[in-house]
This record gives structure tokens, sequence and C-alpha cells, in this order.
């Protein structure tokens, strides 16, 4: 299983934090029987093994985001992903998966966020699909709604030199929980955007695990909007040679939502390149736990990692915190991160002013003028996608 | 194959000393009674210490940092008394101890550049002077135990106070079986020109040290304080556990320097805290070279309005060494600053893991700080992590935290060349440059230390 922080080096151990674990009203085997019969044999097998890893964890005791309200809403009642595919894709249940499949499945095991969560959405999916030889769009819609929980596994095979863009849309009022897994075979490239809205007092965690063989491009958008809790992680492992991962998250968290973000870029090929580039604005009672991080393996000889984020704090009863850490095990690498943390620039705002605008509309423009710079790094790819998501911020800030 | 290395020799010779007292590996409840028994402690020592006790027998492993799982506190020997007095003249000190020191440099050290001394061997303070003049200002340098007799209602007032014995493991211990240490009051607008000195050498095999500094400058005062810590190596563990409190009165200004070159079979456990009130500085330079594992982030509390810390340091990471350092400050009164600058090296298979909280609390608005992290890998068989934590609760403050991971850089090194020196000369310059910045804080003879304490020989080609 890939966990994020290599605990070991030369014969020297690290102590990491564990977790205490909470009690939530959980799924049993009353509830992993109801699907069986459905289930194909390799992934009744598959099933099985996780859930025995299941039952004995706990949900994580997270001291900063807290999970104590967390519910798990009947099992009968989850609801499934919309998936629209413009041109043709090949795409089949994860219930079919075939021996082949499910080797892939589990050599991209990981931790997740929390290995509890991940093990959740891998059993107890009501929907979730192997995607392979797809070479168009590709949107994948989530919703989950009051006592609807949505619970999704996928895996997407994106085969060599092929181009793929996917949009990943989340809506939450309840509970989400989605995991995705993604092979990128050589010379292939992916570029993906998650837009997420997670309403007050609803759940929503992706873990996302992205495996690079050589050559292999990724860029990640991660955009959230949230009033409730919002966790998404992404752990990208740059396995093969002059791999290339580009990171963009990007959240505006108000009310009292919170976010705990992790976004990760492990790379061990020689000349790859990670960037993790975010912004956060927060509002009102919102609290962001921000965790970027890049880990460079022994012998991984000219890797770029780079780390650069900046936190935006609209009000003086919102919380931040921000974990940008590196690990590096060669010297023959260009590591660095920057992190700021800030308020609106005041000298923008009486500029603003000066020409005219109130205190509310100036407040608006330089925060949507903020993430402009970073949508149109996208705006090729996922143009009206990226206009919506202008207009979203813009009412929010309103 | 590149190879810088810590020139540990001089600090690596071992004397046969005499012993009064040698207490049984392990930490009991009549042990250290009977410390307090000798020492004379008040009974409210007595108690503290017990309390602490109690505290260590309950408490876990910190869950972060080094692994101490080979570290086993029942087979350290927690108390050594030399078969020596203490007082202030070094020809009373017994003729080894005398001559640990002297190979050490201090007598000649406070002869020439430091105000005052304190000289600990193992478990207790074999020498405390101080200059007269000073003494006559009201200055106080006393060691510790000393200190809990003639000054016990300061010292009650704020011993671990700042640290208390539950906030982990090794506090707790340390507040069970402390011994030794220095004790510094600079009364009010009191300026110490010259640093005063306190040494730490453990010299005995599968020892522990716990020794315990507290300062507390008055309102308007200025000291430097400077802490020199060294083991000879021996192939059982040693413990160090200390622990340094000190109080920041308003407008007064501390700087604590420390060059720690504990043995590589040494866990350093060590725990530092600083609070300032309104208008006080906190200057903490530190250079951690020694020691097999070491968990130590030096911290500062702002608690007052337009308070100050600084903390600038370098860690060395060599062979088999696991260094788990870093900084913690937090800001709690409005307009504090801070300026933050960690440097790493890491070579030979070393780890330095940087460990870093910042944190801006909800009522300290207008509150700057600005964090800097530079590691520099020697080889590629090495490590060096960064894992700042920064938390702001307030959208008042400005808070910038940059870091960077490489190598020495080959343009650098090139130019360097192209003026006619070697290679090895280039790459020793460079590194030179790296750690300059913490030996030019540093008095002349410290930094000379530490500059000939990080000695390098290369011989071949980067990477």
């Amino acid at each position: 299983m890939e966990r994020v922080i290599d605990r070991d080096h030369n014969n020297m151990k690290l102590i990491v934090p564990g977790n205490k674990g909470l009690s939530v009203n959980d799924y049993g085997h009353l509830e992993l029987s109801s699907f069986n019969k459905q289930d194909g044999k390799e992934y009744s097998s598959f099933k099985m093994k996780r859930f025995f890893e299941y039952e004995k964890l706990r949900f994580p005791d997270w001291r900063k985001i807290s999970l104590e309200e967390l519910q798990l809403p009947p099992l009968k009642n989850a609801m499934c992903s919309t998936i629209k595919i413009k041109g043709k894709g090949i795409y089949k249940p994860i219930k079919e998966m075939n021996k082949a499949e499910r080797f892939i499945f589990e050599s991209l095991d990981f931790e997740g966020s929390d290995r509890k969560i991940v093990l959740l959405a891998d059993i107890f999916n009501s929907d979730g699909n192997i995607f392979k030889h797809f070479d168009t769009p590709l949107t994948i819609s989530t919703y989950s709604g009051p006592n609807r929980p949505s619970y999704t596994t996928n895996l997407f095979v994106i085969p060599e030199n092929m181009k793929v863009k996917i949009h990943v849309k989340n809506y939450s009022e309840g509970l989400v929980v989605m995991n995705n897994r993604f092979l990128l075979q050589n010379g292939s490239s992916l570029d993906i955007l998650f837009s997420g809205v997670t309403d007050k007092n609803a759940f929503s965690f992706t873990n996302n695990l992205y495996k690079l063989e050589n050559g292999a491009e990724l860029r990640i958008t991660d955009f959230n909007i949230s009033d409730g809790t919002v966790v998404p992680h992404h752990f990208v492992l740059g396995r093969g040679e002059k791999t290339k991962a580009e990171i963009i998250p990007a959240f505006l968290v108000a009310n009292r939502g919170k976010i705990d973000s992790q976004y990760v870029v492990k790379l061990s090929g020689k000349e790859s390149h990670g960037i993790i580039n975010g912004i956060g604005t927060l509002d009102d009672f919102a609290k962001a736990i921000f965790r970027p991080s890049i880990h460079i393996a022994s012998e991984a000889k000219g890797v770029i990692g780079k780390e650069q984020s900046s936190m935006i704090m609209l009000s003086e009863n919102s919380y931040v915190q921000t974990i940008p850490g590196l690990f590096v095990n060669e010297n023959d690498v260009e590591a660095s991160h920057a992190a700021t943390v800030d308020s609106i620039n005041e000298e923008h705002l009486y500029y603003l002013m000066s020409r005219g605008y109130n205190l509310s509309e100036a407040r608006k423009m330089i925060v949507v003028s903020m993430f402009n710079a970073l949508f149109s790094k996208i705006e090729n790819s996922f143009e009206e996608e990226c206009e919506r998501m202008k207009n979203d911020i813009a009412t929010r800030i309103d | 194959m590149n190879n810088v290395f810590i020139d540990d020799q001089s600090f690596n010779f071992k004397h046969s000393t005499r012993y009064s007292a040698k207490s049984k590996p392990g930490i009991r409840k009549g042990l250290i009674e009977e410390i307090s028994s000798y020492k004379n402690e008040p009974e409210w020592m007595l108690k503290h210490r017990l309390d602490s006790l109690e505290v260590f027998k309950n408490i876990k492993e910190p869950r972060f940092g080094v692994d101490t799982s080979m570290l086993d506190i029942q087979q350290i020997i927690p108390y050594l008394r030399p078969e020596a007095n203490k007082g202030n003249n070094w020809d009373d000190v017994p003729y080894e101890i005398k001559d640990t020191f002297e190979r050490l440099g201090i007598p000649e050290s406070e002869r020439k550049a430091l105000a005052g001394v304190g000289a600990q061997y193992d478990s207790e303070v074999v020498y405390q002077n101080i200059k007269k003049e000073l003494e006559n200002m009201g200055v106080v340098f006393l060691d510790m135990e000393t200190a809990v007799k003639e000054f016990p209602e300061l010292v009650r007032k704020y011993f671990m106070k700042l640290v208390p014995a539950d906030v982990h493991k090794y506090a707790a211990l340390h507040g069970a079986i402390w011994s030794g240490g220095s004790f510094v009051y600079i009364p009010e607008n009191t300026e110490v020109s010259l640093p005063l000195e306190a040494y730490f050498r453990m010299n005995a095999q599968g020892t522990g040290q716990f020794e315990h500094t507290l300062i507390i400058a008055d309102r308007g005062s200025k000291v430097h304080f400077i802490e020199g810590c060294s083991a000879p190596r021996y192939n059982i563990h040693n413990l160090h556990a200390g622990m340094v409190e000190i109080f920041v009165k308003e407008h007064a200004s501390v700087r604590y320097s420390t060059i720690q070159n504990w043995s590589k079979n040494t866990f350093n456990l060590n725990t530092k805290r600083a609070i300032v009130e309104e208008n006080g500085s906190m200057e903490w330079i530190s250079g951690s070279l020694g020691s097999e594992k070491t968990m130590l982030y030096p911290t500062t509390l702002l608690k007052g309005r337009q308070s100050h810390a600084y903390h600038l340091g370098v860690t060395y990471a060599g062979e088999a060494q696991h260094m788990d350092t870093g900084s913690k400050v937090i800001h709690l009164g409005s307009g504090s600053s801070s300026n933050i600058d960690m440097r790493s090296i890491s070579v030979n298979g070393g780890w330095a893991f940087y460990r870093g909280l910042l944190k801006i609390a909800k009522e300290a608005r207008n509150s700057r700080s600005s964090v800097k992290c530079t590691s520099l890998m020697i080889d590629n068989n090495s490590r060096a992590d960064t894992y700042p934590v920064i938390v702001v609760e307030n959208n008042l403050s400005d808070i910038g935290h940059e870091a960077k991971i490489g190598r020495i850089g080959e343009e650098e090194l090139f130019y360097i060349m192209s003026r006619g020196l070697t290679e090895d000369d280039a790459k020793a310059m460079i590194v030179r440059g790296f750690i300059e910045p913490i030996t030019k804080e540093l008095p002349l003879e410290y930094a000379v230390e530490l500059n000939r304490l990080i000695n390098i020989e290369m011989n071949s080609t980067i990477g």
C-alpha cells in the first residue's frame, strides 16, 4: 500500500502520529451481504479481503476537521453517478472486474486521507466503473442528498500515448465518498478537473491515486466551494522517468465550512517534474487545512519539485493551517516551496475604491481576479466549466 | 566520494573520574528522594519531583519524531556526582575534571570573553563564577541547586512553569530527576555586556544528564547566554533531557546561543522555551551537530505587544544521525513579529528533519512572520525533509514561508574554482558560506569553533 510519508531511512525510523479513532454507526456484514448477489467472482473476493481490514478500523478522530457529526445513512438509499461521454468510450462496472483488472486495482492501493474511508467506498460502493480505451472528454457527475449517500470507486487506465480529459463534478447535500485510481501508461496524458460544491452539513471525501509511467503527463485542477466538510486527497506517484505532474488546488470556503486538503507528489523517476500551485480563500467562520507535499526518492536525479500556495483570509473569524512539506532523498534535484497567508491587499482595495467601487465590489473583484488567473490556465480545456466556476465565486463573494 | 564530516576528536576524550555517588540504572522514587535529600531541597521541590515522577509513569512516548524504542530509560544511570566541591576557583576543581574543561577551552574563554561561567560534569555543577562587578550590579548567576536555596521565591515562581511536566514524557522525566544547570537573574535596566556561559559535559557511559537552566531577564535588561555541550563516545546510549526556561520581561532582550556536540551514542531529547513580554526580544542561535538522535524545537511564546523572536540555527546530520529539529513561535501579542531562518546539512546518510510551528493566534493582530528553511544535501545517500506547520487565526497578519532543498550548486562551484581554488576548497567555502549567518551571530571564539567543527574533506566531483 502506498503511504504518503516514507518512515525509514538507513535504519532510522520516523514516528508518525496515529489516530485514536471515532465511533460512528458503521456498516457491517449485513450491508456487505446485501450486495453480494450482483458481484462477480473477482470483485466479490476483492471486496471480502478489504472488508476484513475495514471492520478492524475506526473512522478518524481528526482534531481540526471533526467528523463527529458524520452519519452513515442506510446503504439502500445510496445514489449512483451520472456518466456522460461525448463520443465513444468503453467502461464496465467494477463488479465485473476480471483478474487482470483486479491486479491493477490492487497495485494502486493507498492510504488516502484515511484508510477506513478509502475502504468504505471500495467495499460499499453502489457505483463504480473501470474506464479504458476512451479518447474523448468524459464527465462524471455525482450527487448525494440528505440521507442519500454516494459511494463510488473508479479505475481509469489511460492507454499509451493517449490524451484524455475528464471532468468530475460533485454536488453534495449529504455524504459523498469517491475513490479514483488512475494508471497513466507510457506517454499518456490526463487533464482532469474536479469541481465540487459541498453544502452545509454535507461531507465530501475524494481519494485519488495517480500512477505515472514513463513520459506520462498529468494536470489536476481541484476546485472546491464548501459550506460543509470537504476532504480532497490527491496522491501522484511519478514512477516513470520524465513524468510531469501539475496540481492546481483552489477553494473557497465560507460560513462554517471546512476543508482538509492533501496534495502529494511523489517522484521516483529521473528528470520528472512536480508542481503544486494552490490558492484558497476563507470567509466567515471557515476553517482550512492545506497540506501540499513533494517527495523525491533516492536516485531520482534531475527532478524538479515546487510548491506554492497563497491563502487569503477574508474574515477575522476564519482559520487556516498550511503544512507545505518537502521530503527529499536525492541531492541532484531542485525542491522548494513558498507559502503566504494574508488578507486582501489593502493597496489594491484602496486603488479600486479610488476608482469608484465600493468596498464590497472591490473585494469581490480582487478575489475573482485571483481565481481568474488560475482558471486562465485551464480555460482551453474546460471553457464552459471555468465560466460556471467564475460565476459561482462571484455569487459566493456577494 | 564526497566526505564532509564533523571533527569530533577534540571532544572524544575520556577521563577516569572519581565519583562520590553513582545511582543504579533506572528511575525510582527512592532515588529521587535521595537526590532531593542530598541537595537539601525544600519540601515543595521534592513534591514537584514526585509529582513529575507520577506523570512520567503514566505518560506515553511522543507520537512523532525520532524512534526512541532502543532507548531503555531503566538502563540509564540518572545521577552521577563527581568527587568535587562546587566552587568559583578552577584550582579547587579535581585535576581530571579541570583538564577536561581546559581541553574544551572553557577557562581560556572565561578569561578572554565571558562575564561568567558555569561548568557541569555529569550530574553536578563543579565550577561557577561571575565577574565581581556584575555581582555588584545585582546580576545573579548560580547553579540551580544554590538558587533553590538562596532565591526560593523566584525559583518557585518560575521553575517549570513554562514547561510543565505533563508537556511530554521527557519533560516529566526531567521534572523528576533534574540536577545541575544554571539560574540567571538580570535586574531591571541592566545590560550584561559580555556573555554568560554554561558548559555541560557528560563523561560517563550509560548516563543521563538533566540540567535545568532558568533565566529571568527583568524589565529593560539585556543578556547573552551561551550553552555548550559535549560527551565522549561510548557504545551504549546516553541520554540528555535538559530543560531551558527563559522569561523575557517588558523591553528586555535575551540571546541564547547553543553549540551542541553530543557524542553519536547520545539521545538528545531537550526542551527549550521562552516567553516574551511587551517589546521584549528573544533570540535563539543554535548549532546542533552531535548526538545519535535529537528532538529539539526551541519555542518562543510572544505574549506581549510588539514582542519579537528571532530563531537562527543550523543542524548537521552526519552518518547514522537522525536530527529532528526545528523551531516553534506562537504569536499571542498584537504587533508581534518573528523571523525564523533554519538550515540543515545532510551528509553520509544522515537525516535532517525540520519540524516547525508558527502560530498566529486570533488576538495577535497585525503580526508578521517570515520563515525560511534551507537544506543542503552533500550526497544522495542522505535525506532532508521540511515539515513546517503554519496556523493563522486572524486576517490581519502577514506570513511568508519559503523552503529550499538542494545540493551545492554547480555554477557556484565552477565560479569559485575559476578563481583558482580546488574543488574541495570551493565546496568547503560554500558550506562555510551556508552556515555563515549563524557563525556571524556567535562570539568570535565560538564562530571559529563552529567552523572548525564543520570540517570538510572532498575528493571528487558532485553527484
